[in-house]
């Protein structure tokens, strides 16, 4: 139930019709669900569900279906080595722990990207990177306040 | 008692069925299109999540729409007359040259060319990819869609059908990396190949010997060879001809008739073959 309120969430701003020139800064919000579930709820998290969460995340951006499923399940295994600790740390520090995860992510991206024919330049996805990272902060609270509210309501019913 | 396998080698097995998995999905969706069904599941199952997403949006337009004075009401109304106008000269003019066509065709034993038949489609929402330009239209196979289908905008050609739902399909804009179509040139009728390279703004001309009859101004439209365009749908605007030295080719850059970023109502033409 929270994971997928989570995910709704994680959706809707993804299909946000923001500025088309500006949609190289837009923060990608899958990798923030991901990082979230994976630091701060790991013990309910699997890949199993990250895959799960990659198949709508490929039909809103048109990337063909698996292109996310890698990228999800990569960044679940790099969390599941370290994850635990960073989320006793403050955001600051979870930042700058996130940032390189994120590159890798997005140099991942690029090279499949390019293996799939698309125009992709590193530039904007370092850029997006910065911006997912930046991004952090306000989606973890987001993120805690909506699990809180899905969970007492699960328990509730 | 000391588990078989440590949390990390499980973990690690996990990520290698993820990959394996993942990849094997990218060929069967890409290579094979065998997951069409899947994705027309989940498109499906999205549609309330997207209209939530694109209400601000929506309920943005609305307001400036209603906050609109009166004398720019006028405005518009009077530049849509003229409009109107200059319009139904224009096909009185083409009403003419129709039929002197289609004269010269009887005369000369060719076939006629049937009317494209057009379907009239609205702009719901576009890929926040930074590197994908694709659109979801508001027509689908319940309207007749078909996959391969072209779809144009009152200025020129934007893009073909590449995924079809009951409601609604996916259009693959001209721009994109991974579009090229089979152009000439209206004026000395050369032909060649146009491709996207991921900018709104600009197509790219492969391939053309940089001798050949192409200048900053012409208008590049569908030659309607490979049979997925009909002939002459005006494409592009050619902005820029560079001679390379020591190259054999030039590098030919047009913009794009239609306004791809800007995109609200479309039409789909239902006749994909060339006539």
């Amino acid at each position: 139930m929270s994971f997928v309120a989570t995910l709704i969430l994680t959706l809707i701003l993804t299909a946000v019709p923001w500025p088309l020139a500006g949609l190289g800064v837009v923060p990608h919000w899958g990798f923030l669900l991901i990082a979230w579930w994976g630091i701060a709820r790991h013990y309910q998290f699997s890949m199993i569900l990250a895959f799960l969460a990659s198949i709508p995340v490929d039909v809103i951006y048109g990337t063909p279906l698996g292109f996310h499923a890698l990228l999800f399940s990569v960044m679940t295994y790099l969390l599941t080595l370290f994850g635990t600790r960073v989320w006793q740390v403050n955001w600051l520090r979870q930042m700058v722990v996130i940032f390189p995860v994120l590159l890798v992510m997005m140099s991942l991206s690029y090279w499949a990207r390019v293996l799939l024919g698309q125009d992709a330049h590193y530039g904007v996805l370092f850029l997006q990177s910065v911006t997912t990272a930046v991004a952090w902060p306000v989606m973890r609270s987001l993120y805690d306040w909506v699990y809180d509210h899905s969970h007492h309501q699960a328990e509730g019913t | 008692m000391r588990p078989l396998f440590s949390q990390s080698s499980v973990a690690a097995v996990r990520l290698a069925i993820a990959l394996v998995t993942a990849f094997a999905m990218m060929v069967l969706d890409v290579g094979v299109g065998a997951l069409n069904d899947v994705r027309l599941v989940v498109k499906t199952l999205l549609v309330p999540i997207e209209a939530i997403a694109s209400a601000p949006v929506g309920m943005f337009d609305w307001a400036q729409e209603v906050t609109r004075s009166r004398s720019s009401l006028e405005l518009d109304r009077e530049q849509l007359q003229l409009e109107n106008e200059r319009l139904r000269i224009e096909q009185l003019e083409l009403q003419s040259l129709q039929a002197e066509n289609a004269e010269l065709r009887r005369l000369l034993d060719v076939s006629q060319r049937q009317p494209a038949r057009l379907l009239q489609g609205q702009v719901q929402s576009i890929s926040t990819d930074p590197f994908i330009h694709q659109v979801t239209i508001s027509r689908g196979s319940n309207a007749g869609v078909e996959e391969g289908f072209p779809v144009l905008s009152a200025e020129g050609l934007v893009g073909q059908v590449i995924a079809v739902y009951p409601h609604a399909a996916d259009v693959l804009l001209i721009s994109d990396g991974r579009h090229q179509i089979p152009i000439q040139v209206q004026r000395s009728r050369i032909r060649g190949i146009a491709r996207g390279i991921g900018r709104w703004d600009q197509l790219e001309m492969v391939n053309l010997p940089e001798t050949a009859d192409i200048q900053v101004g012409d208008i590049l439209e569908t030659s309607g060879l490979g049979g997925r365009y009909p002939q002459g749908i005006p494409v592009a605007r050619v902005t820029g001809v560079t001679q390379l030295s020591g190259q054999p080719f030039a590098r030919v850059i047009a913009e794009p008739l239609s306004a791809l970023n800007r995109l609200n109502l479309v039409m789909i033409s239902l006749d994909s073959e060339a006539p």
